[in-house]
């Protein structure tokens, strides 16, 4: 608004200008070619924190900082000579000082007003703190939905879809363009239960449920969805928002879980059943003692499998809660292979295995733990006999180098597929012969040994061909206090990932 | 006259020889068999009066070869008892859909595992 200069004295009592100035709904000043302040309002008064007589007089490069005080000095100048209206909003950045040195983020308008006296200028100022942090705060949230990983999907009354975040797009594939109009039926998986959290609008509370949906590919994804009722600040339900997050990776660890649990079980309860069925017979007084010293083996051969795996369980279960601890003193490797052949010679004659040892000479000293590693040489014996065939060799070897020691068991079994093995050493794997042949085990064995292998600064890896053996190496630094910097001269071998 | 005729199919040869051995007792001819396609193929050789199935076991699982023996109808009189380490509800579901008369869960008491043969024995006369 440009104001005519209809009066003479712009600023005396009760002129127009005067009283449109203190009614006005917004902080003003009036200021004149100098940049002096000629009048203020009430609520200039209040929000830069002077009294109006304070004002009046004051140069009105004081109402900024001071660091701005010399460019907003140049700008009112440049104003001043070519004067026009200038709108609210404009400006960007626009700081106000109070009195006492607090600022505040304002925007101004600007009208000259020609009086007898000369151009002055009119000033609106506007605190814009609230409307600034509200702006932030959007852009912060929008930032927030824009970023996740989470699909967060509007929708309103009708549960139509109205805003469809890259998450959303992530997750079922569609673009926000395709989804926004349509429902979120859109994604429901053929044959399914369709009564599911994300179809129902109402007031209810926030409802969580754990899910399948269909991507664009047709593909299925498992995906746990939360409905939250969107309210509005007088109180009235908007619509609902919806949250999907993609749970396939969990589903799929509890998948592997569940088999695990489930072959836990089975193998459990198998020599439990040998032991138990047996005892019962063996509680008759009557059992001829040929049968009786018969069964008495067999409970026996069976405690020992059943302590082997829940000494297997509760090992890894204790890996779970903190790193294997290993004691490490001066130990012959040699001594701890063949101890760990003789104990298992029983198993291996019982299975028509022909089990031997290759120690090559001396006694190799090296710096470890010898029940672990007695342990770790046992579960690769254990592994070979178990997919040996009837009457078929397993080799145990021990070959010293200069700084290393290498263990090796060879068998002549069923062998691993390439693609099996990288997976050997991994919690639960059961390499898919495992599985078909039904060959005794929870997937732990290796684990295991891996495990003590690491915890000596050595690595395990295997080398087989379907149908012909495999053999299972252990290096090991002879002293793993001693950092190596050149990789083993082992070569041909595929490692194990970790080091 | 005839001795009832016994098969009796799981992978562990430990949990094969005592149930020979106390069907044995009780007057059964007894064949083992060690996985479920082998298993079959002997039930189809000595027409058993039972057939003694675990679930998990290599080629063959227990559950398959029960299917297979209901399909046959030469084995129509044959009884069929699973004896198998699964043991939810689910899993006894599915072994009594696949034509099974009986379900045994491991560990079991082997005197018992005669007394429920003998009592379906006498109960298909």
């Amino acid at each position: 608004m440009t104001l005519r200069p209809d009066n003479p004295i712009p600023f005396s009592e009760s002129t127009p200008i005067r009283e449109f100035v203190e009614s006005a709904d917004q902080a003003m000043v009036v200021v004149d070619g100098t940049g002096e302040i000629a009048l203020a309002n009430g609520l200039a008064e209040r929000l830069f924190g002077y009294t109006r007589t304070e004002l009046v007089g004051l140069p009105v490069d004081v109402l900024v900082p001071e660091r701005i005080r010399q460019r907003h000095g140049d700008l009112r100048r440049e104003y001043s000579a070519h004067p026009r209206l200038r709108q609210m909003g404009g400006g960007t950045g626009f700081q106000g000082m109070r009195k006492g040195g607090g600022e505040f983020p304002a925007e101004i308008s600007l009208s000259p007003l020609e009086t007898t006296e000369g151009t002055y200028v009119l000033t609106a100022i506007r605190d814009v703190t609230a409307s600034r942090r509200a702006d932030y705060l959007a852009s912060h949230f929008m930032a927030v939905v824009e970023s996740t990983h989470d699909a967060i999907i509007g929708r309103d009354l009708d549960g139509t879809v109205i805003s469809w975040n890259p998450g959303a797009e992530l997750l079922f594939g569609y673009t926000e363009a395709e989804m926004c109009g349509q429902t979120m039926s859109t994604l429901d998986a053929p044959g399914r239960d369709t009564s599911s959290c994300d179809q129902s609008i109402g007031a209810d509370p926030v409802e969580t449920q754990d899910t399948v949906r269909v991507h664009k590919d047709g593909n299925l994804v498992d995906v746990s969805i939360t409905n939250s009722p969107i309210v509005g600040m007088d109180g009235t339900l908007r619509g609902s928002s919806i949250i999907a997050r993609d749970i396939s990776d969990r589903r799929k660890a509890e998948r592997l879980k569940d088999g695990f649990l489930s072959l836990v079980s089975h193998e459990l309860r198998t020599p439990l059943s040998a032991i138990v069925a047996h005892v019962e017979l063996l509680l008759d007084e009557d059992l001829l003692s040929e049968h009786r010293q018969r069964f008495v083996e067999v409970v026996h051969r069976n405690s020992l499998r059943l302590e082997r795996l829940v000494g297997d369980l509760l090992f890894v279960a204790q890996l779970e809660s903190a790193d294997l601890t290993v004691t490490m003193t001066d130990v012959d490797i040699v001594t701890i292979a063949k101890d760990a052949v003789e104990a298992a010679a029983p198993r291996a004659g019982g299975s028509g295995v022909d089990l031997r040892f290759e120690p090559g000479g001396h006694p190799v000293r090296m710096v470890g733990d010898a029940g672990r590693l007695g342990q770790a040489v046992d579960n690769l014996i254990s592994n070979a006999i178990k997919y040996s065939p009837d009457g078929g060799a397993v080799c145990v070897r021990v070959l010293p180098d200069a700084a290393e020691c290498i263990i090796e068991v060879q068998d002549e079994g069923v062998g691993i597929a390439f693609d099996e093995q990288e997976h050997l050493f991994e919690r639960f794997y059961r390499a898919p012969t495992a599985a078909s042949l039904h060959v005794q085990g929870i997937g732990l064995g290796l684990l295991i040994v891996k495990k003590i292998v690491d915890a000596h600064g050595g690595h395990v890896s295997v080398r087989s061909e379907p149908g012909s053996g495999a053999t299972f190496r252990m290096m090991l630094p002879l002293d793993p206090t001693v950092r190596r910097s050149t990789p083993s001269a082992v070569p041909a071998l595929a490692r194990s990932s970790a080091r | 006259m005839r001795r009832p005729v016994a098969l009796v199919v799981d992978d562990e040869a430990d949990i094969r020889s005592v149930i020979t051995f106390v069907l044995d007792a009780a007057g059964f001819e007894v064949h083992e068999e060690s996985d479920g396609e082998a298993g079959l193929v002997t039930a189809g050789e000595v027409h058993p009066d039972v057939v003694l199935l675990d679930w998990m076991m290599p080629r063959m699982s227990g559950v398959e070869a029960c299917r297979e023996l209901r399909r046959d109808t030469d084995q129509d009189s044959t009884v069929v008892i699973l004896l198998t380490a699964k043991a939810q509800e689910s899993d006894i579901a599915l072994g009594f859909a696949a034509g099974a008369q009986d379900y045994i869960v491991k560990p079991f008491s082997p005197r018992e595992l005669v007394g429920r043969v003998q009592a379906l024995l006498a109960g298909t006369g």
